[in-house]
């Protein structure tokens, strides 16, 4: 008898299920190719290389390749004194951090002042902006080249105009580090720029009547108003410059190509060479048997990058933009309770869970 | 050292001693309530800051703005300039275009010219069509996300998040193998299809769906509009803002990519190349008689994204600021 | 709920790396070459339309003599349905696009190859190239044989015991020498180190007596090419131009004052072996040469010098402008620019052959030139690099490896028209005959046999570390003449340790990979 249904129930569950396939069939549809291309060359890749980072990896000679577990990593992280792998990995890495370390804070704060004096709006701004964007938008390459007229020894614009006989690009690495420095902060904070403006665009005017009423102005109201409000905008831009800059490149390839050479405790080095230059030099190399050793750098670089960029999305999560406080103190009059226990449940619009 | 620098030493030099004073006068005056009403007066005391802002603003874009010019002179100066009387922005024997004319002319060591044409071509169309689908699949993905409700949305979406953790590099010497297998490393496709998984877009936005009004979904959806027709008659027109702003990033990003053209078209065959890879290519003879050329490359290659910019650069700002950057 | 989510995804997530675990360990295809050889009625491989796809690393301007007898192996064999189209790769790229278009695109891979024959162990190692024994057996007839080649050039082409490649030539770099200027200050173009010594020495002399005589080669200003004392070439006359960085000399020199000092570059293993005292002694002289102090070896005085041999301020680019003017009087390039340059010098100069007093540019090879002890029996030895045939591992079908195996062997064995561009055969049958020394362009006495002799080249050895052997040994010398403050300031020895160290623990990395 259980068997036997009404109309309206069979009907019920019929449309549950076309209604089902429905709703998921369009998902399918909208989201299918974008996941697709994410599943295909994204996560495969990673995967792929997690396995290879386990071997030795020859592309040209696959009979060669042999499991190796995580022999590749116990190189890199161990073998400092025997493996070339090791030393040039770790050089290149001091390098690249040493270099993120002295340019990010002048590619957060410069952008700043710069955005700082833009918010003002003094006459014809919007020109000044759009100067001051446009040497980000070029390319790497092009902005290379200019750099290398200006710092070339025989001919360049600086060694003649200031009467100098210096080899800026071959003669010592400290010349040329700064030179590539000179190139990143020329070319390399737009997006800082852009984003720092923005930031100081939406705080609150709110904010600033108050500070006014307090008789907070001027450069006290700076300090005390406006960079608190853009604390999110800086933190970012402190993460994404650090990260951006591990992975440093095309400067240092149109630049001066690692070069030059220099020679530490009897050992040589390119004195100018990056993490990333020093990958992309051993999968541009002869030897095809380091793919292996290659994707555990790789992987290594990214664990490390990942620790950097979890580190910032702790230290943005904790503080809410301003409404801690105010949560609170609404909990308080809600529930009578003061402290964190007593916050209401979030009605976020972005995070939300399992909605019906 | 070169006058000119002497120069243009000493007339910062000036320029800042009279900011200074005017600076210090005015906040005297004003601290001793001596200030003049009349008209100059209530302009300096009120504008104070900006008269600041617009001379340091300037006196920076000036120094800032001197490397262009470089590039730009220089790429018009000759040859015989750049070996005999270097390190003149105004070379004596005049402007050239000859630097020009040797870039499209620019023959190998081997006899067969490079294919700079084909370069600007390739370039072109990576970068267009790149935009276009990526515009295209990140705009579906994200209105997914927002106005479609389904199982594990926001798990995914962490998850996306969480990916975009790890940085392309990790991934470089498996995508080529990927790319092999998938038969697709010697054409084009191979620049473009990688790009279309990209997460940073992606998040952008979907940031910029979230700030539209629930209602007006809910009102469709009620008028019983489908998805589809949704979001091509409502999400489009009010998304305008942010595919522009993501449009002219995936299309910038795309034709300055220099790194990964680089890898993955190998060096064989030129006529792949796109035209950073062959502006790298051609600047890595660093001598005098071969930098005009270079510098004449480079500003070619830089051309089409200047102009882009100078059109959309208002929009871009609007757009990121709009789209409330909030970290 | 979220124990079933968890579930899911870990099963996901184990599926996804097994199925990239078995990708990876894939170990390709077995790539068995099909046996398709038909036979005709005369005993001789039928070929059915077979177009070569070769990729030559040979450039300009050698790449057109190249062509001429490629055109005439077309024309040979097109009767008979084989045919090869040749393709140029700089050499910067082709050593990593080989492999990589051979692994990621075969459809667009080349047949066979023309490269450097010092890459070949490495080539053979790597799985790249295929053993062309067998091809040749399956020819009846065929007079193939290695004994036809230059053993040392030839023992370059032998991996495992087998043939992988054919070689087709052998040269080194060569001295351009201002022989005007030399006979005019009633000097002769010297023959070995010491004379060399001797003539710089003199030059430098009547330099600064103000009576050395010189002339420019520029066909511009006529009054430059009249011989004058007057010549101002700064305080100081360096005779001999010695590139800082980027010149094409670094592979040659060093290599060949190891080999004329008595060792060898590569040892046993396939390890460096060049960290000679031959080589530290060379090196402290050609340092000595930039600074103009005496050459010690071993403690005794060998060498005085009139002053600086060699300028600080050259490089690559100064090379032909320097010995165009008369600023210096040897410089080291490629022998595939002897041609064009002869033409270029005695068309504004004249020559004797047309009735002047001059020959305005002679060649010099390294026989001797660097060798400390000048009767020693390799002291006339020369590092020489040459160029050889293979056939790549994509090409499966039987008859196309024959086919490659002909045409690696008419190459090789018909090349006159190619020398023209500075070479030297491998043959032994063509150095013997007269097509090469009497060829029509009258090549080989104008500036061929100033090549050397072909049996005193001695190559790298077949090692598959050969960008570790020999990239560190040019390091060698870069660093020797760099402006890098560090460089100069530490010594020879150390700079040899330096970098032979790193040869070492490169190839050690390597194989413990």
């Amino acid at each position: 008898m259980e068997r036997m249904t009404t109309v309206s129930n069979y009907a019920l569950k019929r449309s549950k299920r076309t209604e089902f396939f429905k709703r998921y069939g369009i998902v399918l549809i909208f989201l299918g190719p974008y996941l697709f291309f994410f599943l295909l060359f994204c996560i495969y890749p990673l995967l792929y290389g997690i396995v290879m980072s386990l071997m030795k990896f020859s592309i040209s000679d696959y009979s060669q390749n042999e499991w190796r577990g995580l022999k590749n990593y116990w190189t890199i992280l161990t073998q400092y004194s025997n493996s070339v792998y090791s030393r040039n990995f770790w050089y290149s890495m001091k390098n690249t951090a040493v270099f993120a370390v002295i340019i990010v804070p002048l590619a957060v704060t410069i952008p700043l002042i710069m955005a700082v004096l833009i918010n003002t709006k003094p006459k014809g701004y919007k020109v000044f902006r759009a100067l001051i964007y446009l040497p980000s938008v070029l390319p790497v390459s092009a902005s290379g080249v200019i750099f290398i007229a200006m710092f070339s020894r025989n001919f360049g614009y600086i060694n003649q105009w200031f009467g100098t006989d210096i080899d800026w690009l071959g003669g010592s690495s400290t010349t040329a580090w700064i030179v590539i420095l000179l190139l990143c902060l020329w070319g390399g904070w737009g997006g800082n720029f852009i984003i720092l403006s923005a930031g100081l665009k939406n705080v609150d005017k709110s904010l600033y009547e108050a500070a006014n009423v307090d008789g907070c102005t001027g450069f006290r109201r700076m300090m005390v108003v406006t960079f608190p409000a853009i604390k999110q905008q800086l933190i970012l831009c402190l993460f994404t410059t650090i990260i951006g800059y591990f992975g440093l490149y095309g400067q240092i390839y149109v630049l001066t190509n690692a070069g030059p050479s220099i020679n530490i405790d009897g050992i040589n080095y390119n004195s100018t060479m990056s993490i990333m230059w020093y990958l992309q030099s051993l999968i541009n190399g002869t030897n095809f048997e380091v793919y292996g050793m290659v994707s555990a750098m790789g992987l290594l670089l990214g664990i490390f990058v990942g620790i950097i960029t979890g580190l910032q999305l702790w230290l943005t999560r904790e503080r809410k933009s301003g409404t801690k406080l105010s949560t609170e103190f609404a909990a308080y009059m809600q529930t009578g309770v003061i402290g964190k226990s007593a916050a209401l449940p979030e009605v976020s619009d972005d995070k939300g869970g399992n909605e019906k | 050292m070169n006058v000119f620098i002497i120069v243009g030493i000493i007339i910062i030099a000036l320029i800042a001693a009279l900011l200074i004073a005017l600076d210090i006068t005015v906040i005297v005056l004003k601290r001793k309530k001596l200030m003049p009403t009349n008209k100059l007066g209530r302009y300096l005391s009120r504008n104070l800051v900006q008269i600041n802002a617009f001379t340091v603003l300037t006196v920076f874009c000036v120094v800032w703005l001197i490397p262009l010019l470089i590039g730009v002179l220089g790429s018009l100066t000759s040859r015989y300039a750049f070996e005999n009387s270097p390190g003149e922005l105004f070379p004596n024997d005049g402007f050239t275009f000859e630097n020009y004319l040797a870039f499209f002319n620019k023959y190998e060591v081997d006899g067969t010219r490079l294919p700079v044409e084909r370069w600007i071509l390739n370039s072109f169309i990576v970068s267009t069509v790149s935009t276009f689908l990526y515009l295209l699949v990140a705009g579906l993905a994200a209105y997914a996300f927002v106005f479609m409700k389904f199982k594990f949305r926001n798990i995914i979406f962490m998850f996306l998040i969480f990916t975009m953790v790890i940085p392309g590099i990790a991934t470089m010497t498996p995508q080529l193998s990927n790319i092999a297998n998938l038969g697709i490393a010697r054409s084009l496709w191979a620049l473009i299809l990688p790009g279309l998984g990209g997460v940073g877009g992606l998040y952008l936005i979907r940031q910029f769906f979230l700030g539209i009004p629930k209602d007006l979904i809910e009102s469709a959806k009620m008028d019983g509009m489908s998805h589809i027709k949704i979001f091509l008659h409502i999400i489009l027109p009010l998304g305008k803002s942010v595919f522009l702003v993501q449009g002219l990033f995936c299309f910038m990003g795309a034709w300055n990519d220099l790194l990964w053209p680089q890898i993955i078209l190998g060096t064989a065959d030129k006529s792949l190349w796109t035209l950073q890879v062959g502006v790298a290519y051609i600047s890595g003879d660093k001598t005098a008689n071969a930098i005009g050329m270079s510098l004449a490359s480079a500003i070619f290659s830089a051309i089409p994204i200047i102009i882009l910019y100078i059109f959309t650069q208002n929009k871009i700002i609007e757009g990121v600021a709009a789209s409330g950057v909030k970290g | 709920m979220k124990l079933k989510k968890l579930t899911t995804f870990a099963v996901c997530a184990a599926t996804a790396l097994t199925c990239t675990l078995s990708a990876a360990c894939n170990t390709g295809d077995g790539n068995g070459i099909v046996n398709d050889l038909v036979y005709d009625e005369y005993g001789e491989v039928v070929f059915d339309n077979v177009n070569l796809k070769v990729w030559s690393v040979i450039g300009s301007p050698d790449n057109k003599y190249l062509d001429k007898v490629n055109t005439s192996f077309n024309d040979y064999y097109r009767s008979n349905g084989l045919t090869a189209t040749v393709t140029e790769v700089a050499e910067s790229a082709f050593y990593n696009q080989i492999v990589q278009t051979l692994n990621t695109d075969p459809k667009n891979s080349p047949d066979v190859i023309i490269f450097h024959s010092e890459r070949l162990a490495k080539l053979a190692n790597d799985k790249v190239l295929l053993p062309m024994d067998d091809f040749y057996a399956a020819v009846q007839g065929n007079t193939f044989s290695k004994e036809n080649y230059l053993s040392e050039v030839m023992q370059q082409c032998i991996y495992d015991s087998k043939i992988y490649g054919v070689p087709l030539d052998v040269h080194a770099g060569m001295w351009y020498v201002r022989e005007d200027i030399l006979e005019m200050n009633e000097l002769e173009v010297p023959t070995s180190l010491s004379e060399l010594v001797e003539v710089c020495n003199s030059l430098i002399d009547l330099y600064n007596a103000g009576q050395l005589q010189t002339r420019a080669m520029d066909k511009d200003d006529a009054a430059a090419r009249n011989w004058t004392t007057d010549a101002d070439f700064g305080d100081d006359y360096c005779p001999i131009v010695m590139s800082k960085q980027g010149g094409i000399e670094t592979g040659w020199i060093p290599q060949t004052a190891v080999i004329q000092n008595g060792g060898a570059i590569t040892d046993a293993n396939g390890g460096p072996a060049w960290d000679t005292k031959g080589l530290t002694d060379v090196m402290q002289m050609f340092r000595d040469w930039q600074t103009g102090a005496s050459t010690y070896v071993d403690g005794q005085l060998k060498f005085e010098y009139s002053g600086k041999f060699v300028d600080e301020k050259n490089d690559y680019n100064t090379t032909w402008s320097k010995l165009a003017k008369g600023e210096a009087v040897f410089c080291c390039e490629g022998p595939w620019w002897a041609e064009d340059r002869l033409d270029e010098y005695e068309a504004v100069l004249g020559s004797k052959a047309n009735g002047d007093r001059f020959n305005p540019l002679g060649l010099m090879n390294m026989s001797k030139l660097y060798a400390l002890d000048e009767d020693a029996e390799y002291a006339s030895k020369v590092y020489g690099v040459g160029h050889c045939f293979s056939v790549c591992k994509t090409v499966t079908s039987l008859t196309k490896c024959v086919g490659a195996a002909l045409y690696a062997q008419y190459m090789t064995e018909n090349a006159y028209d190619y020398f023209q561009g500075g070479h030297l055969p491998a043959n032994k049958a063509i150095i013997a005959s007269e097509k090469f020394t009497q060829h029509k362009s009258g090549y080989y006495d104008r500036y061929v046999k100033y090549l050397g002799n072909p049996e005193d080249f001695v190559m790298l050895g077949s090692t598959p570390h050969y960008s570790e052997v020999y990239q560190s040994l040019k390091s060698v010398y870069e660093d020797v003449f760099t402006y890098n403050a560090d460089y100069q300031a530490m010594t020879i020895q150390q700079i040899i340790n330096a970098r032979v160290s790193e040869a070492r623990n490169d190839i050690a990395s390597k194989e413990g990979l």
